[in-house]
């Protein structure tokens, strides 16, 4: 335990705070804890539901173009894993997630895993042993675009957040996670 | 990193499901999330409670017996940090925790605000971008030690858990958290 001072995670609570305001409602406690964790998400969802799954939508590779190579902090090019998932509990979608982790930073095992079957990420951390921390980047309302409209079944707003998963200083992966406001309001 | 292994099931909804069944009862959202999260409670008190505060009851540095060196993988007689603490909101005590912290594996830095400043053990892991892995050993109901009783004025049961951190594959931090059954309720 030796690195040095970081204060990006301190104003978690005030991220929740000031979405909560803007939006003129107060989340529910596992809204915000779903939110604001640093920890897995899938292995709360696995808790409160029972075993969730997760169905991959989609699963490529590409070249990171300038927003997803600063989103990585790669240089532009280099190859990346993108895939988008729903968790989702028999029928029911809980959450929608985007996930873009580049290449060069993850060895085969991983990737294999990524590409081959419907593992959650934490799920991947978890099995290979990788020590991880994550940093919240942002929490916010959006409005659902076609795509997750169609998922949901709803075109009521959404809530996401995005961060990022650090291994050995650098970004392993970049994650997107939304869910309609309207879940988890009574879990 | 082990290329043979095969998905390991969540041990932490195992863990709540064996809990729940032995002693009857069901945990609700709230105390399932907090035996469930990776890492200290402090991170989940704060988004429920506000920023909550931290008593230290005891914070010493002392020589590992038997059991803690186990705990720990270090030597018997090795240093370690010895932290009993109680999160708080407005005096209201939240959880009970018990820390055990081998000095070799800390930094001067993080010993200096182990021993000098009241920030959770969780917090100084943020704050520091310490990169770990949470290994989930108990989640039980245990009846109260006699200081759980004294600090939370009750003789009902206990929810207790288990874990250790690693940091690059040796465990740093082995900790207890343990709070009234009838807490988190909703």
């Amino acid at each position: 335990m030796t690195q040095e001072k970081n204060e990006a995670n301190k104003a978690l609570i005030d991220k929740i705070n000031e979405v909560e305001e803007d939006y003129g409602k107060t989340f529910s406690n596992t809204q915000k804890i779903l939110l604001t964790t640093d920890g897995s998400i899938t292995a709360i969802l696995d808790v409160l539901y029972g075993k969730i799954t997760l169905k991959t939508l989609d699963q490529h590779f590409e070249e990171a173009d300038a927003e997803h190579a600063r989103l990585v902090n790669t240089p532009k090019g280099e190859q990346i894993n993108f895939r988008e998932v729903i968790m989702h509990k028999d029928d029911k979608p809980l959450i929608y997630a985007i996930s873009h982790i580049p290449l060069s930073r993850c060895n085969d095992d991983i990737c294999s895993d990524l590409i081959r079957a419907d593992i959650p990420i934490g799920r991947i951390l978890k099995n290979y042993d990788i020590e991880s921390r994550r940093e919240i980047r942002n929490i916010y309302i959006e409005k659902p675009n076609d795509r997750i409209k169609e998922i949901f079944g709803t075109d009521e707003d959404m809530l996401a957040r995005d961060y990022v998963i650090i291994n050995s200083d650098e970004i392993l992966m970049w994650i997107k996670e939304v869910f309609p406001v309207s879940h988890f309001t009574e879990i | 990193m082990n290329s043979d292994k095969k998905p390991i099931p969540n041990v932490a909804r195992e863990k709540i499901k064996e809990l729940e069944e032995k002693n009857n009862i069901k945990l609700s959202t709230i105390q399932k999330i907090l035996c469930s999260i990776e890492g200290p409670v402090v991170s989940i008190l704060d988004v429920l409670y506000g920023n909550v505060g931290l008593f230290i009851l005891d914070q010493h540095i002392e020589k590992a017996d038997e059991s803690v060196a186990e705990k720990l993988e270090i030597n018997e007689g090795d240093e370690i940090d010895l932290r009993e603490v109680i999160l708080h909101k407005n005096g209201r005590p939240l959880v009970y925790g018990l820390s055990y912290i081998p000095k070799a594996r800390c930094s001067n830095t993080v010993i200096e605000k182990l021993l000098n400043e009241d920030m959770t053990t969780g917090r100084i892991i943020l704050e520091h971008e310490i990169e770990t892995l949470t290994i989930l050993e108990t989640v039980e109901i245990r009846e109260p030690t006699a200081t759980l009783q004294s600090l939370f004025h009750t003789n009902e049961d206990f929810i207790v858990r288990e874990y250790s951190l690693i940091h690059k594959k040796n465990v740093v931090i082995w900790s207890k958290e343990a709070y009234p059954i009838s807490y988190f309720k909703e």
